[in-house]
């Protein structure tokens, strides 16, 4: 079955960065703006551009990816011909391995490429919270006559070297490529979002094959540039967020609350789609206090609830306080809990009278790279007991019980994972 | 597979004025229709063959329905079956009463299998356990079970067929829309019978003339000893008047009745419409209300139903009332005891 274009979707990242939020998870599969999966972006624009086969290539914790895309029915990509493929890496006869980089992930998968003779391919990352119409950058590759279009976005010139940076002619044609660069020469960064031609794509990837970690960026990219391919760029304007850390991830959340924000999720235009379980409308009980904030289906707040975002079916018991923070899917806020910026993951427990989010910050005693904020991180299912008091810069995974908070304290800085069985 | 489900949804809007849909696609609770509610049962029940009958407006109805996954239908077995008045040289009318609706599902029922049928209305608002009335209906040997509730409080008699029955369950009278209240009991015109004895029934009603299934073809069998009462124990209400549309929404700013229908035998199903989360602004003040997905509140609004993707404008105020889908309360508009509604469509 012949298809004019087909997305490769990478999703199999952990996204160490985000800490206890990914320990179980992969990232492409972690909740966002209340009812979404990041992965809902991307998959959603290749609907809204009318790419109708995706394949999704996953490799660190798939579990829950799966069981979220499932046979593709939320996107409408559950198709007799193309539609959504999960495509983990798999035994050969030899040379089997793991998905060791990006293009090495695609260069596992030529097969399935060649199974839709596709004139052109597009290469996406899970990683990104953005809504962008691929048949434009298609367009705009046609037109350009090019063999490989990266999509690009201008950011603030101060913050260019934290990002792989394009330089162009001025006519959208690529001269040259920096990566973190300490003096930029431009400042149109790399999305990670590539159009290829197929033909280019499958020769490159070949040569390229026995390139250890093999990666679109450092040597497919570069190796492409110096075959002299017209490589063009398509730059994109509107908004875009990589939610690669906890204080990204919360921002971004938090972005969406605002009255008119840049992600607009009620337009028809671009519409997110992710799948959805029958759960009754939300409910606002007498004495509730709610404002600034977004909720799920499922709801029950009778507590007081301001500017945060919470999942489908969470819970905030009377008396609760729950303050610039994002609770996913089905946690539950007991009685009188006060929790102030934090993030808590889906299906958690957060006692009654329990503190999130008290005291200063303090320097994280476990990982000052992943915990470096003010925020509270609790892992899924975890379970906090009744009354202890946790400080800012902190991180909970796991059934803890009081004995776990010496004097009923986890101060700031601290970390608490208990091991499952 | 015992059983396969007809759903009678020929009903017109009972408000036309606020809408021109049949009263089975009418929003109901928060992001359902009307229909959602016995078709969930249906499928909480294992039935895998449906066929809804309609007639009045029955294009948003078809459209609600039209994706039939979300119920888990669509399947290489059974499916969901619709069904409405053909225009034939023979007969160029609507359907002339519940009988001939129903003969027009014996084609439908022909071609299944499994012994029993269970009739139910597409404006009924419950969460039932049809099992467990199937069972009753065997152990009794009745001939027909008739599902029976509780009188919905505020209810006009005249909207209901009141049911008497024995202490063995034995239905005694059937009294269909009188004025005078002799029951606490309605039937919820839901009804469980033989395949092949319904069939056998219409077709005798077609050949004797008869037009009313419940006037014509169950209160005659009453007197024979088997038709028996099924009560459910629980929640139910229909949507069949502008009251009863009001108050039955207003029933599900009650903990309980949510508990109930949300929480019970089976999940109930809907057409999945991808709205995004609700949201509250910063001088929204939001009491005891039930809010469905896509709506943005910046207004104050008390004891009121809200729909899917309805905007309600800084100042405004709405209390005691309903509001329908995709509806827009302007920045300092009173709402009080209404059901707020679009300019209706056909």
């Amino acid at each position: 079955m012949k298809k004019r274009m087909i997305a490769m979707l990478l999703a199999g990242g952990q996204g160490s960065r985000l800490g206890v939020l990914t320990a179980k998870v992969a990232k492409p599969a972690v909740s966002f703006g209340g009812k979404y999966r990041i992965i809902d972006f991307p998959l959603s624009n290749c609907v809204n551009s009318n790419v109708d086969t995706v394949g999704v290539l996953t490799q660190y914790r798939p579990l829950r990816l799966n069981d979220h895309i499932g046979i593709g029915i939320s996107w409408d990509l559950d198709r007799p011909n193309g539609g959504v493929h999960v495509l983990p890496p798999y035994e050969k006869s030899s040379d089997s391995e793991w998905y060791t980089g990006t293009a090495n992930a695609i260069y596992q998968n030529i097969e399935f490429m060649d199974s839709y003779c596709p004139e052109y391919v597009l290469i996406l990352s899970g990683d990104h919270i953005y809504k962008m119409n691929y048949e434009n950058m298609l367009e705009n590759h046609i037109r350009n006559g090019a063999k490989i279009s990266i999509a690009s976005m201008p950011v603030p010139w101060e913050e260019a070297s934290r990002f792989g940076i394009v330089i162009t002619d001025g006519k959208g044609r690529i001269t040259g490529f920096e990566e973190k660069p300490a003096n930029p020469k431009s400042n149109l960064a790399s999305m990670g979002i590539y159009i290829f031609d197929y033909k280019v794509l499958r020769e490159a990837l070949i040569a390229n094959r026995d390139v250890p970690a093999c990666d679109f960026g450092k040597h497919v990219i570069p190796y492409c540039f110096d075959m002299n391919m017209p490589m063009y760029t398509y730059e994109f304007t509107d908004y875009w967020k990589d939610v690669g850390t906890l204080s990204s991830y919360w921002e971004a959340n938090m972005g969406l609350l605002e009255e008119k924000p840049e992600l607009d999720l009620y337009e028809k235009f671009g519409q997110i789609y992710t799948k959805t379980e029958p759960l009754p409308p939300a409910y606002f009980a007498p004495g509730s206090h709610v404002t600034r904030s977004s909720f799920g289906d499922g709801v029950v707040i009778e507590g007081t609830v301001d500017h945060c975002v919470l999942g489908p079916g969470v819970v905030v018991e009377k008396g609760a306080v729950v303050r610039d923070s994002v609770v996913m899917e089905g946690s539950r806020i007991c009685a009188g809990a006060s929790v102030t910026k934090a993030i808590i993951a889906e299906n958690t427990v957060v006692g009654a009278g329990a503190v999130l989010g008290a005291g200063e910050f303090a320097e994280s005693a476990y990982d000052r790279k992943v915990y470096n904020s003010d925020l509270v991180t609790v892992d899924e299912k975890t379970v906090i007991p009744e009354g202890v008091t946790i400080g800012k810069n902190t991180a909970i995974s796991g059934v803890t019980t009081v004995s776990d908070y010496p004097g009923g304290v986890l101060a700031s800085g601290g970390v608490i994972i208990k091991e499952r069985r | 597979m015992k059983m396969i489900g007809l759903i009678l949804a020929g009903g017109g809007s009972p408000v036309r004025e606020m809408s021109q849909k049949a009263t089975a696609a009418l929003p109901v609770a928060g992001g359902f229709n009307a229909i959602d509610f016995s078709l969930s049962c249906m499928v909480h029940a294992g039935i895998t063959s449906v066929a809804v009958i309609s007639q009045v407006n029955s294009r948003h109805l078809n459209h609600h329905l039209k994706d039939s996954t979300w119920w888990d239908f669509g399947r290489k077995k059974g499916g969901l079956f619709l069904i409405s008045p053909v225009v034939t040289p023979e007969n160029q009318s609507w359907y002339d009463g519940t009988v001939e609706a129903l003969l027009d599902a014996v084609d439908f029922m022909d071609s299944c299998h499994e012994p029993y049928v269970i009739i139910a209305s597409g404006d009924g608002v419950y969460n039932m356990d049809f099992d467990k009335a199937l069972d009753y209906h065997i152990e009794k040997g009745a001939e027909i079970t008739i599902i029976t509730a509780g009188f919905p409080a505020g209810r006009r008699t005249e909207s209901f067929g009141q049911v008497k029955a024995d202490g063995n369950g034995q239905v005694l009278s059937l009294s269909e829309k009188i004025s005078e209240r002799v029951s606490d009991d309605v039937s919820c015109g839901i009804y469980i019978l033989r395949r092949r004895a319904l069939i056998s029934m219409l077709e005798e009603a077609r050949l004797a003339g008869k037009k009313d299934f419940v006037t014509d073809v169950i209160c005659p069998r009453i007197g024979d000893g088997r038709v028996y009462a099924y009560r459910h124990e629980g929640y139910w209400n229909s949507v069949t008047a502008a009251d009863a549309y009001f108050s039955c929404n207003m029933d599900f700013l009650r903990p309980e009745v949510r508990e109930e229908v949300f929480n019970g035998p089976s999940p109930i199903l809907s057409k999945v419409c991808d709205t995004a989360p609700v949201k509250l602004l910063g001088d929204a003040n939001v009491q005891n209300c039930v809010v469905t997905g896509g709506a943005v509140i910046a207004g104050e609004v008390a004891d009121s139903v809200v729909f899917e993707r309805v905007k309600i404008g800084k100042g405004a105020v709405v209390r005691n009332s309903i509001l329908l889908p995709n509806t827009v309360v302007p920045e300092g508009m009173h709402v009080q005891d209404c059901i707020y509604a679009e300019k209706p469509r056909y």
